[in-house]
């Protein structure tokens, strides 16, 4: 019955205008307040600490780190902290990061306003949200498609347009091993060459520009 | 019954009795063959003689030991084979196992077996090196004799048997056994010893020193010794003297025949046939001192002697020598009516007990005798050099000449006509002689008359040195025969049993039978082109010759040829002259050929009277063919099995030769190498196959001996020969080859592969580039403007706020076209590693200026910076939003951009006069100012700084750093110093 209380919103996004517009779209909400911004990872989670907002709007890309990372450091401290992921990405993996590290709720930049304020709402009441022809994405992911970290950092790197021999030295490994790595990640991927590996992982979210 | 001339070439064996007994050596006749130190042997003194089971006669010399295959001789000597250990080999004992076993006077016993030596010395028991005899009992027991003991052989150790109370000290020169197994030593002393005990005998003393240097047991059970005294049989206990032979017998040996052989040292070879008295032989070699004989498994007698060594042979073909008779050019034989043999050359001669002996015509000495004729009635015409004819009657001496009206006093031919009247052609005409008066027949080309023949017609045929021609009633008539000899010399002209003409002429065998003229030469078979005489034996032959050899061609044959049946003869070839010491046939003076009445063919020659006695003709002992060496590019090769020719060989030379110890003049031997020689190649004197430029592949190398005569081989060789292909060809190679294009092709396609990931890796690039692109500002932008436009819709009630936010929507879509514009301006310009930062500022400023109507300018200290390409982008970006946030809003007059780079720092500066910025403003804290921002946020992940000095007097500048930007990414940059 606690319908009139304010959910205290703090706004993660690198780019200052989207702050505004996020901000705005958050304020003009009788039920929300945006208790704080922030560009960066380091600053949100300083924020975080600051404000114990009731959710945050949170974007992946954030300069300095992952804005998964933030939502995992967040709530390894504060296992009830509530994130609502907003980012250009609707990719399955990234939604299902964005899940599995405990965003509650996500949603795509671009989306009606009404999206992200039913998000910070169902999320702020304890619900999760995720828009439909995203959960179908979700749905159509292979579970078997979970790369391990090293396999990742392969694909990242793959994803720069590097070489078998370059990724070798980038990451401190063998040619052998990257080649290993990239035939369990074209398995994985389910496709047959390296650039469809990288659209692949671009589209999924495995990996990002 | 025949008549005329030929009557007398086709002796009947009927009308004279046999009457020697053929068998045995002494009768037959031999072919000789005497080795000597210039014929190869190391020493003309041979002592030995063994014959080993791979067909090799081993011969001892004083030089060494010499291994003879029938062809070559292949030395041993101290300083090839050490075993030896002195060059005289004295004796040769080949045991039932084969091997081979040598006595060396002071070089002890040597065994030779499995191609190895193995000497026997006072370390092995043999206390004396002289060995003088070595024998194997029937038991198989070896027995050793030397100067100084007797020995037996016992595992491999000898052991010294007499100087014991049952055997008496010996000194050994010979070892025998009799058939009752008792062993026979002798030496100074003559022992007999059976069951270990020595029986002795006395030996007659005839001289200082008596050695006993042989002994023997013939067949008919005598035992026969040989001494230096002389030879002896044992008669009970005692030695009988032979009193016939008082020398020195060094050798005793019987042969297969029964006939003993005693070789003596002095007094040379003797023979003793069926308990007969010895009789000196005297075909043996020109030695008096026989040192050793052996009769080989062929039947080939080996005598040693000091001058060499001798080898008799069986053979048909003999010499009967005319005594003092010079070598002359010429010569003839006749065989009288009584079967007496007449030979004319120097001198006459006429066989009497098988010898021939001058003889002197009565009234004709001092006349050269070139031919004889027995007439009709029983007188002799004699035919001469120079002299006419003479006919010689038992009441008077007819002479014709040319004063008698002869045409030419040198007679050739004598033909008694069937009228009785006689033919005479002489060195130039041809003369009749009827009832004393002498008539010249001028042949038609007025030259010698070589050969006479009156055929059964009666017509007479003349051959000529120039011509064949035939007398018909008085008249020469043309025939085709005549006409096919026209300008050729004939030899010897014959009518068969079958009527055929035959003519024997320089240029081979013609004969005519009823118009048809067939030609016989050495394309058809022939030895000789030449045929110098014309016999017909009773057996279906004729026989041919020509100078150095006698060919027995079979009628049927000839007759085959004539029909077309056939289109070579075989005919039996006699080698006369290879066979009897380069003996040659005469030709020219008829008869030059004649059938002596035991049908023996008699022949004259240059060495005497040539006789052939066909029956003798015996069948080759079986042979094999050896190869005797393979030489590969100049270097020998071991012969064993395949012979393997590798690739790069480039001469193959294969020598091979029948293993026969006897003569091998009736051997033809031909050869081909299977699949490549076409046709067989004959061999001839030269056993070397040669081959060369030989293709890869598996061969079959073939020889084939033929005995002259017999059609089918009497001995054939095969041996494998395999030639490596090149290493190009050899499936290896072609594998590897194979291989090498597979791995090529796998290459290329790896290449090509990695060309294409490496353009899809550009393109990849590319496109991440468009994508990043897109991102960083299309999406970016729009994405932004859109959650603007979204908050100013939701801001209903607030106007201001929301006008506040379309406004920045707008910036943010104009910031997001030039973003755009830029992104596609990179797109359109070549991708580089670098940007450069200074034409970049060219353009912003260039741009600016344009955009605003508003002069900017530009100022650079230091070297133009080399900036990794994100690192000058995003300097770039930050400068233009200074940049514009200076021409929009601070109302500036001038505006300047100022690049300093100094050291590893790249410092840009954007200065206005402008009014300055809002204290709160330059802090980026206040939301309305949103772009120092992000310039500064852009400016941090550069790793780089901004700072912004502002005042409402002096305008504001906005500076941003960065140093060492080149390791912010390795991967777009390059190092920046």
């Amino acid at each position: 019955m606690n319908e009139q209380k304010t959910i205290n919103v703090l706004v993660v996004d690198d780019h200052p205008f989207m702050r505004v517009g996020v901000s705005a779209i958050l304020r003009s909400q009788s039920d929300m307040s945006v208790v704080g911004e922030a560009a960066t990872a380091a600053e949100a989670i300083a924020a975080y600490r600051q404000h114990v907002p009731d959710l945050v709007v949170i974007d992946l890309g954030l300069p300095d780190d992952s804005g998964l990372n933030v939502i995992r450091t967040v709530r390894s401290r504060y296992p009830n902290a509530r994130f609502v992921v907003l980012t250009n990405s609707e990719g399955d993996e990234d939604i299902h990061q964005a899940l599995t590290a405990g965003a509650l709720g996500y949603v795509v930049k671009g989306m009606a306003h009404q999206s992200l304020v039913e998000a910070v709402r169902q999320v702020a009441r304890g619900g999760r949200y995720l828009p439909q022809p995203l959960a179908k994405t979700l749905d159509m992911r292979n579970p078997n498609s979970d790369l391990t970290a090293r396999e990742r950092e392969v694909l990242a790197q793959l994803v720069k347009g590097r070489s078998n021999e370059e990724i070798g030295v980038a990451l401190g490994i063998s040619e052998g091993t990257v080649k290993r790595h990239m035939g369990e990640i074209l398995s994985r991927l389910e496709v047959s060459d390296r650039t469809q590996a990288v659209i692949t992982a671009l589209r999924r979210g495995l990996a990002h520009l | 019954m025949l008549s005329g001339p030929g009557r007398w070439k086709r002796v009947s064996c009927i009308l004279f009795a046999l009457t020697l007994a053929s068998a045995g050596w002494a009768q037959e006749a031999f072919s000789h063959r005497l080795w000597q130190a210039a014929d190869g042997l190391p020493s003309d003194v041979v002592q030995a003689f063994a014959e080993t089971p791979d067909h090799a006669l081993w011969i001892g010399t004083t030089n060494g030991l010499v291994r003879f295959d029938g062809s070559h001789f292949r030395y041993y000597q101290r300083e090839n084979t050490p075993a030896l250990g002195a060059d005289s080999v004295f004796c040769l004992t080949v045991t039932r196992d084969g091997t081979l076993w040598i006595g060396v006077e002071g070089g002890g016993l040597v065994r030779y077996r499995d191609d190895h030596f193995r000497e026997f010395t006072a370390l092995d028991g043999l206390s004396d090196n002289v060995v003088r005899a070595i024998f194997e009992d029937r038991d198989g027991l070896l027995w050793v004799g030397t100067d100084q003991g007797l020995f037996q052989l016992h595992g491999e150790r000898l052991v010294r048997v007499d100087a014991t109370n049952l055997i008496p000290e010996l000194s050994v020169h010979a070892i025998t056994q009799d058939r009752n197994g008792a062993i026979w030593v002798g030496g100074i002393s003559l022992v007999r010893i059976l069951a270990g005990k020595a029986q002795v005998y006395r030996i007659p003393f005839r001289r200082q020193s008596q050695r006993i240097k042989s002994i023997l047991q013939t067949t008919d059970g005598t035992i026969w010794v040989g001494a230096v005294s002389g030879l002896y049989r044992i008669a009970g206990d005692r030695l009988e003297p032979v009193p016939q032979i008082r020398r020195t017998v060094r050798v005793l040996r019987q042969t297969r025949d029964g006939t003993l052989w005693i070789g003596t040292i002095g007094s040379g070879l003797y023979s003793i046939r069926s308990k007969g008295e010895p009789v000196l032989f005297a075909g043996g070699p020109p030695s008096k001192s026989i040192l050793n004989l052996y009769e080989d498994r062929e039947g080939n007698l080996w005598i040693g002697s000091q001058i060499g060594m001798e080898r008799l042979s069986r053979s048909a073909m003999s010499l009967l020598p005319l005594p003092g008779s010079l070598d002359t050019d010429f010569g003839s034989v006749f065989v009288d009516r009584d079967g007496s043999v007449w030979a004319c050359s120097t001198n006459l001669y006429r066989e009497r007990d098988g010898v021939m002996r001058k003889e002197v015509l009565r009234g004709l000495g001092g006349v050269t005798i070139r031919n004889l004729l027995r007439s009709a009635d029983g007188s002799l015409w004699v035919g001469t050099e120079g002299w006419g004819v003479f006919r010689l009657s038992a009441s008077a001496i007819e002479h014709y000449t040319t004063a008698q009206g002869l045409s030419n006093d040198f007679i050739r031919v004598m033909l008694q006509d069937r009228d009785g009247s006689l033919w005479v052609g002489t060195d130039g005409e041809l003369n009749h002689i009827v009832a004393g008066r002498v008539t010249i027949l001028h042949i038609p080309t007025h030259v010698s008359v070589m050969a006479l023949l009156q055929d059964r017609n009666g017509d007479l045929w003349v051959g000529s040195f120039s011509g064949l021609f035939k007398l018909h009633e008085g008249h020469w008539v043309s025939v085709p025969l005549t006409a096919s000899l026209r300008d050729t010399t004939i030899w010897a002209l014959h009518q068969d049993a079958d009527g055929t003409i035959w003519a024997g002429t320089n240029r081979g065998l013609y004969s005519e039978n009823g118009n048809a003229v067939t030609t016989v030469t050495t394309a058809q078979g022939l030895p000789s082109h030449f045929v110098g005489q014309i016999l017909e034996d009773n057996k279906g032959s004729l026989w041919v010759n020509g100078p150095s050899e006698v060919a027995r061609l079979s009628l049927a044959e000839l007759r085959a040829l004539a029909e077309g049946r056939l289109s070579r003869i075989s005919p039996r070839i006699y080698p006369v002259s290879q066979e009897l010491d380069s003996a040659e046939i005469y030709n020219g003076i008829q008869p030059s050929g004649a059938f002596s009445p035991n049908g023996d063919l008699l022949y004259p020659g240059n060495k005497g009277l040539i006789r052939i006695q066909p029956e003798l003709q015996t069948a080759l002992p079986a042979f094999p063919i050896i190869v005797e060496s393979i030489t590969v590019d100049g270097r020998a090769i071991p012969v064993a099995g395949e012979i393997t020719l590798s690739a790069s060989t480039s001469r193959t030379e294969i020598t091979f030769a029948p293993a026969l110890l006897g003569p091998q003049e009736r051997i033809r031997l031909r050869y081909r190498l299977d699949s490549f020689d076409s046709e067989w190649q004959e061999a001839g004197t030269n056993r070397t196959a040669v081959y060369t430029s030989l293709p890869a592949g598996r061969y079959r190398f073939e020889v084939q001996a033929f005995e002259s005569g017999v059609e089918s081989p009497v001995a054939e060789l095969a041996l494998a020969v395999h030639r490596l292909a090149p290493f190009y060809v050899r499936p290896w190679f072609v594998l590897l080859v194979l291989g090498l294009v597979v791995a090529i092709v796998f290459l290329l396609h790896y290449l090509r592969l990695r060309r294409m990931r490496e353009r899809f890796a550009a393109v990849l690039e590319e496109r991440t580039r468009v994508a990043r692109e897109m991102h960083d500002t299309v999406i970016q932008g729009c994405s932004t403007v859109s959650v603007l436009l979204e908050a100013s819709d939701s801001l209903q009630g607030d106007q201001q706020a929301a006008i506040e936010l379309t406004s920045l929507a707008r910036r943010q879509i104009q910031n997001t076209i030039r973003e755009a514009r830029q992104a596609i301006l990179d797109l359109r310009q070549p991708s580089t590693d670098e940007e450069n930062l200074v034409d970049g500022l060219r353009q912003i400023t260039e741009d600016a200026s344009r955009e605003f109507a508003q002069s900017v300018g530009l100022e650079m200290t230091g070297n133009p910076p080399s900036l990794a390409r994100s690192c000058a982008y995003q300097l770039l970006m930050v400068t233009r939003e200074a940049l514009h946030n200076a021409l929009i809003h601070a109302h500036a007059r001038r505006v300047e951009v100022q690049l300093k780079h100094e050291g590893s720092t790249v410092t840009i500066s954007v200065k206005d006069d402008g009014r300055g910025l809002a204290p709160e403003l330059a802090s980026g804290s206040e939301v309305g100012h949103f772009g120092l921002k992000g310039m500064r946020e852009r400016m941090i992940q550069l790793g780089g700084s901004l700072e912004i000095e502002s005042g409402p007097i002096n305008g504001t500048v906005v500076t941003v750093s960065v140093t060492n930007p080149s390791r912010k990414d390795a991967k777009n940059g390059r190092s920046y110093e």
